[in-house]
Parts: structure tokens; C-alpha cells; sequence
């Protein structure tokens, strides 16, 4: 290398420096003033069913080419625009885009009215009652269900326990079910070394901040590392929307109910679901009852739900067509972002199509 | 790609260092043990405090912060009741009756 060209390298390099700078303050000061929120949750819905802090989301589409629709269950424990984060980064908009009729089921804010819910009031109320309106929307007898994270647990017990459910196909999203694997806040209930009840706010509930807290425990040097990411790449204009989208959600928990905490605490002690000791409504269910079309998808480096307590789904499922997807993701990345546009978000799609009728 | 600064990869140099350590620390039974012990000495500060103040708003014949929670969660129940039956009574008449 001549020593001209080894100074000009250094000059480009320091000015581009400069300019990621100038970028870099200007970013900055934009998000210190609250002026670069991203719009998140845009896609275009109506509320066609409602009941306590519940609704029932449909999701505009002039082109529906395939049929039954898809009914998608929420956590219990943080807000669904992950599901619809950014135009162009949006599980649900590549949904429909496939053609797909999409409702979505959101729980609300929980406040006291809701410190008493049970696991029974989703799984054999809010639940049937949202696949009844939905089939009776789209004018169909089957639905395809997907339930994500803890939406994915209550979906699993619905099919459980309602072996007579309209399902076409069911879809479980990074969903835990060895609950002893979940890492040191479901240890720490687990071993009966924390009890629910002190964790529970004055309506009840526990509060989000203690569930925002407990994720932050899984990987403690996590928050610092996304700062410095940030840092790195505070000048673009790309990442730092998509940082402030993701981000945002992260901390962006919600309570849960006094009542199912409680009755989460018991299925973690027993780990029920891996046992095969579930019980709901006073009956015993088993997963390997579910014989429907079954695709779980999970991820390696979800530190929310990690894989040693999604990874023994597949195998307690009774379908004779059942699927697993592993993808090296976290828990977000699963369904934002490139490895969710190339990999994940195509392989639900595929999965749905097989067993759905395409109208042309 | 262009590669990474070097105080960036000092940066992660450190944190694979560090990280195991803390998550091992969090994991750890004493770790269990103090989080659980300072929850409860919170929730014991708060009940003593909050029962304080209830006997002296009792005293002058007024209500405490603890008896309206305790009110609101009571009409919280009763609104549960209410919505699960509606929900029961709704999903009994989709169901198609028998001839």
C-alpha cells in the first residue's frame, strides 16, 4: 500500500466518523426530545367483539385468498404491536399480504376487575367465544389458531381442553412448557423461595415492573450492551427506529392478574404441562389429546422463553401431522426483523397454506 | 460489513467475560434467597405503614387507601362473575338448539 492511498483511508475514515457524529448528536437529541417515536401498530383494524379489557381485533384485507382464517391468541403479559410493529416490519401485514382473513385476540390492561381471572376464564371462555364470533365473521366452520409466548400455553390448554374446537390447524409461537426451565424468576417461584402473593400490587395484580424486572434478570448485562449497540449505530436514521420500536416494546409489559399468577406459580412447582398433570376446569387434559395440524416454532437464543422449555413441545403433542422450527433468534427476533422476514414469517405462511383452501 | 471499532470489541471482549458471572449470580440459591428476603421486608414496611395510616383515618370515622382497595377489588370479583356469565350465556346461544 503506497503511502498516499494509506492517508487517504485515514481522511475517509475520519470524515466519515465526523459525519456518523453529526448523525449520531442529531439522533440523539431527536430522541431525548421524544420527537423520533416510531408509529407502531398501524395496520388498519376494526374491534369486532369486546368483553372486559378484551377485544377482538379484524384486520383490514380487500384480498382474502385463503380460508379458514387465523385467530391469533396474545400473552398474557406484554402489548401485541409486536405482532404489528412497523410498516415493513410487521408479522401481520406479511399475513396479509398472503391472502390471509387475520383477527387477532388482545387481553387489555388488566386492572382489579381482572386480579381474580382464572386460566379458565381464557381457555374456556374469552377463548370459544372469540373463535365463535370469528367463524361466524368469516362465515366458515374451522379456524387455523396461532398462539404466541403465553397466548401459545392458553391455546394449548383451549385445544386440550375443548377437543370438540373448530381448528383447522394450530400454531404455538415460542411457547414455554417445561416451566422449570424458564430461568430464575420461575426458579425462584418454583422452589417456593418467592411467594406470588408478596409480589402482588395493591389491585391485585402483579405489577409490570416486577415482570420487567425478573426478564432483566435473565441476562443482566443485557440492557447496557443494547445502549452500547445503540451508541454504535445512533446514526442511522434505520436503526434507531427500529431499536426505539423493539426496545419500547421490551419494557413495555403489562400486569398479570393475581389469579393466574397464582395458578402459573402451581403449574411451574408441578411443571405440570411436561408432567402431563395439567388441570382445567377440573378436568385432566393432555396435550397429546391435540391431534390437529401442530407447528411449533421456537427460538435458541430467546432468553424470554429459552429453547430447554419450549424444545419438549413437539413431543408432548398427540397430532400425527406435527412440525418444529428452531431458529437461531431471540425472542423478538423471531418475528422482527431479517431472520423473521427470510425464515420464520415464510415457514408459518407455508405451514397455514398446506392446510388451508386457496381461493383463486 | 465494515468491522467493528475497537472500543466496541473491548466492550464485548468484557461483557463475554462478565456475562456468564451475573447470570450465574442471579441463578444462584443466595441470590434467591435475598431477593425473596427483600421482598419481604418491603411488603412489611408497606403493611405497617399502610396499617398507620388506616387507624388514624379510622379514628376520624374515614375510609382507608386499604379498605377502598379492598372495596375495589371485591366489585373487581363480582365483575368477573358477571362477565364470565355473559360469556357462558352468549357461547349457550350460538350453540344450536335442539329440536
Amino acid at each position: 500500500m503506497t503511502t498516499e492511498s494509506s492517508s487517504a483511508s485515514v481522511i475517509d475514515r475520519v470524515r466519515r466518523e465526523v459525519e456518523r457524529n453529526a448523525l449520531r448528536a442529531r439522533n440523539g437529541i431527536r430522541m431525548a426530545a421524544g420527537r423520533s417515536r416510531p408509529k407502531i401498530g398501524t395496520t388498519p383494524k376494526d374491534v369486532v367483539w369486546q368483553r372486559g379489557r378484551a377485544e377482538l381485533w379484524h384486520y383490514r384485507n380487500d384480498d382474502v385468498r385463503v380460508s379458514p382464517p387465523l385467530l391469533i391468541v396474545f400473552s398474557l403479559i406484554s402489548r401485541s404491536y409486536i405482532l404489528d410493529l412497523q410498516p415493513g416490519n410487521s408479522f401481520v401485514e406479511r399475513l396479509l399480504a398472503a391472502g390471509f382473513d387475520v383477527y387477532l385476540l388482545d387481553w387489555g390492561v388488566p386492572d382489579e376487575r381482572d386480579a381474580a381471572n382464572q386460566i379458565e376464564d381464557y381457555v374456556d371462555d374469552y377463548i370459544p367465544a372469540a373463535v365463535e364470533r370469528v367463524r361466524r365473521i368469516a362465515g366458515t366452520e374451522q379456524i387455523n389458531l396461532l398462539g404466541y409466548c403465553f397466548g401459545g400455553v392458553l391455546s394449548l390448554l383451549y385445544a386440550a381442553h375443548h377437543l370438540d374446537a373448530p381448528l383447522r390447524s394450530l400454531t404455538a409461537l415460542t411457547t414455554p412448557v417445561d416451566l422449570q426451565q424458564l430461568g430464575p424468576p420461575a426458579s425462584l417461584i418454583g422452589t417456593g423461595g418467592l411467594k406470588v402473593e408478596t409480589l402482588l400490587d395493591a389491585d391485585g395484580n402483579v405489577p409490570p415492573q416486577i415482570i420487567d424486572q425478573g426478564f432483566k434478570a435473565l441476562r443482566p448485562t443485557a440492557q447496557l450492551t443494547q445502549y452500547v449497540d445503540l451508541w454504535e449505530r445512533l446514526w442511522s436514521d434505520d436503526y434507531v427506529a427500529a431499536h426505539q420500536a423493539m426496545i419500547g416494546w421490551a419494557n413495555d409489559h403489562i400486569p398479570l392478574s393475581g389469579g393466574v399468577a397464582k395458578q402459573f406459580a402451581k403449574m411451574i412447582q408441578d411443571n405440570a404441562i411436561v408432567n402431563d398433570t395439567l388441570v382445567v376446569g377440573g378436568d385432566r387434559v393432555s396435550l397429546s389429546d391435540i391431534t390437529v395440524p401442530f407447528l411449533t416454532v421456537l427460538a435458541n437464543r430467546d432468553n424470554i422463553v429459552p429453547e430447554a422449555s419450549a424444545a419438549p413441545l413437539i413431543n408432548l403433542i398427540g397430532s400425527p401431522d406435527k412440525h418444529e422450527v428452531r431458529l437461531d433468534a431471540g425472542h423478538v427476533g423471531l418475528l422482527v426483523g431479517r431472520t423473521a422476514a427470510k425464515t420464520t414469517i415464510p415457514t408459518i405462511i407455508e405451514f397455514l397454506i398446506q392446510r388451508s383452501e386457496i381461493q383463486e | 460489513m465494515t468491522e467493528k471499532p475497537q472500543w466496541r470489541k473491548s466492550y464485548d471482549a468484557v461483557e463475554r467475560a462478565v456475562a456468564p458471572q451475573a447470570e450465574a449470580l442471579v441463578r444462584s440459591g443466595q441470590f434467591a434467597t435475598v431477593t425473596a428476603a427483600i421482598s419481604g421486608v418491603r411488603r412489611a414496611v408497606g403493611n405497617g405503614v399502610n396499617g398507620v395510616a388506616a387507624r388514624v383515618w379510622h379514628l376520624v370515622n374515614l375510609p382507608a387507601g386499604t379498605d377502598l382497595q379492598r372495596l375495589r377489588v371485591q366489585i373487581g370479583a363480582l365483575d368477573r362473575d358477571v362477565r364470565r356469565l355473559s360469556l357462558q350465556l352468549e357461547q349457550r346461544q350460538d350453540q344450536p338448539r335442539e329440536e
